[in-house]
């Protein structure tokens, strides 16, 4: 006998098994198989090393529990033909439960009780479809909020993408302000451009702050869930993913603010900074609020802090479409 | 040795097997005295056994591009077969017992 051979003929002897237990324990004898060959046994050698698969079958099925007593037993079918009263063991506190489930399984349903199940479905089936809905509506709330907390984070990445974009357009504006002479306007384009930078790096931090808490928040959660189901069924313990409790790290919360705080500080200085460098244009514009507008292109006439430019086309890094 | 003797043993064995880091189901077999007569059939229900009783854990890893099963002892397992050595005494004044009666 070949190992496929063997393998075959043992899985076709604990065909009464449920898939996942059979499934365990012919990997159980392949495995022991594939390291005596692997030990320098030939093929044959291994095979003929190990029980029968008749003897194996026999082994697995008289250790699972069996109680005769249980009320499917009547309709449980014994296809194998082997004999499973040889030996009963314990197996455990929680089997009695898992052999009735085993047998509601395995349970074929007689005539009546599907002309029943027929005859009662619009009830069951509408049951069934409500049911289905609720489950439905429940991971789509779910999900969304899901979705919806990530959409808030990405906003706030963005809030601070676009207050570090300021920075550059303003200091843009500061070089066209020199070049006319309009001294106060830009003194508020480079509070505008300070304030810009330090608000959004801040901001910046602070969305990766928030990332980080989200993604070990869902890290956490989802590992609960996973524990909790594990422990939920033993079976599901062989075939669970083992590897991952090796793999467990310990969770590490976020880093702790104050080897961020002088990052933080300088943010919130150059902020500061930015907003007395506003305050000060705008005394030294006489409090002409106009200062703080720069508008590009008001039909056709450029505008910089309430003053139109002449000739946009001879400033510094000119707009395209302000030349000639 | 007589069936129903071996099987108290058999635990005890397969427990001792894994009190040296986690081990696999060829090495045990390989590993548990002979006497005992181990086999695949032996072992597979005895593991199961174990494991519901909590005394081992068990996890897969790959090994030469398959995937093998780890048993290794809980905290539970070692104490059971500390239990277990603890009984050694009265094995032996069994044994002992019947020397005598026997006259050897």
């Amino acid at each position: 006998m070949n190992i496929e051979e063997y393998e075959a003929r043992l899985t076709k002897l604990l065909e009464e098994l449920p898939s996942k237990e059979r499934e365990e324990a012919v990997s159980f004898y392949m495995e022991t198989l594939a390291d005596r060959i692997d030990d320098g046994a030939s093929e044959a050698d291994a095979v003929a090393s190990l029980p029968t698969p008749e003897e194996a079958a026999q082994a697995i099925l008289s250790d699972r529990p069996t109680n005769e007593e249980t009320i499917f037993s009547l309709t449980v079918t014994k296809s194998s033909g082997i004999s499973s009263d040889t030996y009963h063991d314990d197996g455990g506190a929680n089997s009695s439960r898992g052999r009735f489930i085993d047998r509601l399984r395995q349970r074929k349903l007689s005539v009546l009780e599907w002309v029943a199940v027929i005859v009662t479905s619009p009830l069951w089936l509408s049951l069934l479809v409500v049911a289905f809905a609720f489950v439905l509506t429940a991971a789509i709330v779910i999900l969304a909020a899901y979705v919806i907390v990530w959409v808030l984070i990405a906003c706030v990445w963005i809030i601070g993408a676009a207050l570090v974009a300021v920075a550059p357009m303003a200091f843009l504006f500061v070089i066209w302000g020199l070049q006319l002479g309009y001294f106060p306007y830009a003194i508020v384009n480079i509070g505008y451009g300070l304030f810009g930078f330090g608000a959004g790096m801040w901001t910046l931090r602070g969305a990766l702050k928030l990332t980080r808490a989200f993604l070990s928040w869902q890290k956490r959660n989802i590992k609960v869930r996973m524990r909790r189901h594990r422990d939920a069924s033993n079976d599901e313990k062989l075939f669970g993913d083992e590897d991952e409790d090796a793999a467990a790290p310990v969770e590490t919360a976020p880093k702790p603010p104050s080897k961020y705080r002088g990052f933080f500080r300088a943010c919130t200085g150059l902020a500061v900074a930015g907003a007395a460098c506003v305050a000060i244009g705008f005394m030294a514009s006489g409090m002409d609020w106009r200062v703080f507008l720069t508008s590009l292109y008001t039909e056709g006439n450029m505008y910089i802090g309430g003053v139109q430019v002449d000739d946009p086309g001879s400033l510094l890094f000119a707009p395209i479409y302000l030349g000639h | 040795m007589d069936a129903q003797m071996k099987r108290g043993f058999l635990d005890a064995c397969v427990l001792a097997s894994m009190a040296n880091g986690e081990s696999y189901g060829y090495q045990i077999i390989k590993d548990v005295p002979d006497s005992l007569g181990m086999s695949e059939s032996t072992l597979y229900p005895l593991l199961k056994r174990l494991e519901t009783k909590g005394l081992i854990t068990v996890r897969k890893a790959e090994h030469n591009g398959r995937l093998r099963k780890y048993y290794s002892l809980t905290d539970e397992g070692r104490e059971t077969l500390t239990e277990f050595l603890d009984s050694r005494q009265e094995i032996c004044a069994v044994l002992d017992y019947v020397a005598e009666a026997l006259g050897k």
